[in-house]
């Protein structure tokens, strides 16, 4: 009677927490992201943002939606607005870092982790987002003008990306799963073979997760900006070491160390890359970020997982790859031309992001299907056939992947920098192979012209910032 | 059983029911209030900061000849990681400093364009009585330019978060280029995560 009563409110409890949780631990957020990315698609961004109302902004999907809305203000220029709808993602964030080790409010979202879905706790960012929302609120006050709010921005991301670096230990986690000796990556390989190669290898490009060049980049050219060159080439070095393929990379590595007069470096730089660093350049530069794509989104796929009795199914999520046809973006002013080169690939990053916590996923998701599993045997012991019809309505019902992801990141992001000849008042940019073309006025007196440029299915969505 | 599961659903109808309905309680306090609500730049830290400046200025030899020198200040510059407003910082000392009557400030460097503006509007637009214009070329030069600038340091480990603030002012001597007096102020908080709670 006492084993029956405990299995009884077992599944009360799980109701309750369902009741609690409401739709939210239910939603298929890669369903509701959809449209949203439809429209950056096609260029879109105000209707974009529309998908995700300020009044969604609440509860467990707060971080999240405040992200999509960040992001999608700043490719529509609204560059305080969409700070202030990051920084209050910030905050959030910080909020859930530092409650008590054991509080009330992070234990009951464990125990509905473990008695639902993953999707039943607060959606705290992954790693990679964490960085990029300072990366993007430095661009915001770039693009505002405001140097010492993006300076502001650059510290706190060189911050978050310290702290994820001593946090997470360089060596690869414990992969050991299931009760059986199975591993997480055995069980994924066998569900879901091109998923996990695919997943795999965008993961082995990068370097780390926690250290982001685009982040760097930003940092290194605000750092230039407020006349502190010493500090932007520490950062052009941090940002080579994350993504040592990157000419842009090179070519602002030579040229720093010349124009700082760092000869042994430079020297260094020029055997490295194989040329020559160039000649020190004291007129105008345009330093253009240029984005395609759509980062990845999540996808649900369904594990066996062994289990001492038997086996037991559980719903895990994996990225899918959105592709896109653009190359590069070839940049002109006079009778010069550059081409960007990437400097950042979120996809891998992402990829990166979800095999380091995907063991620690894996676990969890063995303790809630061995919970479940033992649930339902006993209803169907104690109920006979309503109460296992029920129980497996139930425990398949709450089986769902965690789908949260920061959908509207763009899929790569890169960079160029060009000098300015003498007279020359208008920058070209012109996507490849798409020939979209946008021009940009060089105000007269600027020094530096800052340009962020997006590619999308209606052309180049561009905005600019000069000093 | 059945007792057990109307107690259960009790629970769980109240908690549906009232496990969301607060208030929030306003009230006010006393602008000197310790305030030690987050590790963040706060207002206490802002008054310690205006505090050991003001006295440490006003006990310099450059005040303390009761010349009245004229001072030109430049907004703090925030050198932290965080949004601070800098220019509340340089407002309180300001203020701090005028009050103690021994310094005045030239306007020039928050309203230049208002004051050439209002000279312009006086001397030439003809609407104003020439007896109470103001004439051009009468504003008063500054003796010393006063300059400063607010950095941190962020570390944790483990449950203790701590951040150091230092805060730098300098006064120049305008007419040779020499920093006449310089001091800094140092404020370290420590915040930590607590075991149990909400």
């Amino acid at each position: 009677m006492a084993g029956s009563t405990v299995r009884v409110l077992g599944f009360l409890a799980l109701s309750c927490a369902l009741a609690l949780g409401g739709c939210a631990s239910l939603e298929n957020y890669t369903l509701r992201a959809a449209p949203a990315r439809q429209y950056v698609a096609a260029g879109d961004f105000q209707r974009a943002a529309e998908v995700f109302p300020e009044r969604s902004a609440r509860g467990r999907n707060e971080v999240l939606i405040r992200l999509e809305r960040g992001m999608l203000l700043h490719e529509q220029g609204r560059f305080k607005e969409s700070f202030d709808e990051l920084d209050l993602a910030w905050r959030r964030m910080k909020e859930y870092e530092e409650r008590a080790v054991v509080s009330v409010s992070k234990t009951a979202a464990f125990a509905g982790t473990l008695a639902v879905n993953e999707q039943f706790s607060p959606y705290t960012g992954e790693d990679h987002e964490k960085v990029m929302l300072h990366a993007i609120n430095a661009v915001n006050f770039l693009m505002l003008g405001d140097l010492e709010a993006a300076r502001v921005e650059v510290l706190r991301a060189y911050a978050v990306q310290r702290e994820l670096s001593e946090r997470h230990p360089p060596q690869a986690p414990d992969t050991q799963g299931g009760e059986a000796g199975a591993t997480w990556e055995d069980s994924l390989r066998r569900a879901d073979a091109e998923g996990y190669r695919t997943v795999s290898a965008k993961a082995a490009q990068v370097m780390s997760p926690y250290h982001n060049a685009y982040a760097s980049i930003v940092s290194a050219l605000v750092y230039e900006l407020t006349g502190e060159p010493g500090e932007a080439y520490i950062e052009l070095k941090k940002a080579y070491e994350a993504f040592p393929a990157s000419d842009y990379l090179a070519n602002e590595l030579l040229r720093l160390s010349a124009v700082l007069g760092y000869v042994e470096d430079r020297r260094a730089w020029e055997l490295r890359f194989g040329r020559k660093a160039p000649p020190v350049e004291t007129g105008a530069s345009v330093v253009v970020f240029f984005s395609h794509g759509l980062g990845p989104t999540k996808e649900p796929v369904t594990l066996p997982i062994p289990l001492k009795n038997g086996v037991v199914f559980a719903s895990l999520p994996v990225y899918r790859f959105t592709p896109s046809a653009v190359s590069h973006a070839r940049v002109s002013v006079g009778g010069r031309s550059t081409v960007t080169s990437p400097i950042l690939d979120i996809d891998a990053v992402a990829a990166r992001t979800l095999m380091d916590t995907f063991p620690g996923l894996f676990a969890k998701q063995v303790a809630r299907s061995f919970l479940k599993a033992r649930a339902v045997s006993g209803m169907a012991h104690d109920r006979n056939g309503l109460g296992a019809f029920f129980g497996t309505l139930l425990a398949a019902a709450t089986e769902q992947a965690d789908l949260r992801t920061w959908s509207t990141l763009p899929k790569q992001i890169q960079a160029s920098r060009i000098f300015v000849p003498a007279g020359e008042r208008q920058v070209q940019v012109e996507a490849f192979p798409t020939g979209y073309r946008a021009a940009v006025e060089i105000p007269p007196g600027a020094r530096c012209l800052v340009v962020v440029c997006r590619h999308t299915d209606a052309g180049l969505s561009v905005h600019s910032k000069s000093y | 059983m059945k007792k057990t599961m109307t107690i259960a659903v009790s629970v769980c109808i109240s908690l549906l029911g009232f496990g969301c309905a607060t208030t929030p309680e306003v009230g006010y306090g006393s602008p000197e209030q310790v305030e030690t609500l987050s590790l963040d730049f706060g207002s206490t830290d802002l008054q310690l900061i205006a505090e050991k400046m003001v006295n440490s200025l006003l006990a310099s030899p450059v005040v303390a000849g009761g010349r009245r020198p004229v001072f030109y200040i430049q907004t703090v510059r925030n050198r932290t990681d965080e949004h601070i407003d800098t220019r509340a910082v340089t407002d309180k000392i300001r203020v701090t400093l005028l009050k103690s009557g021994k310094v005045r400030f030239t306007a020039v460097s928050d309203v230049k364009d208002e004051i050439v503006n209002q000279l312009e509007f006086q001397t030439s637009s003809g609407m104003v009585d020439p007896a109470t214009a103001k004439a051009m070329g009468r504003l008063v030069g500054a003796d010393y330019f006063l300059y400063g600038e607010l950095a941190s340091i962020r570390k944790s480990a483990g449950r203790v978060k701590d951040v150091y603030y230092k805060f730098t002012l300098n006064l120049v001597n305008i007419s040779n280029g020499l920093i006449e007096w310089a001091d800094e102020k140092e404020i370290r908080k420590q915040a930590k995560k607590p075991l149990f709670g909400n």
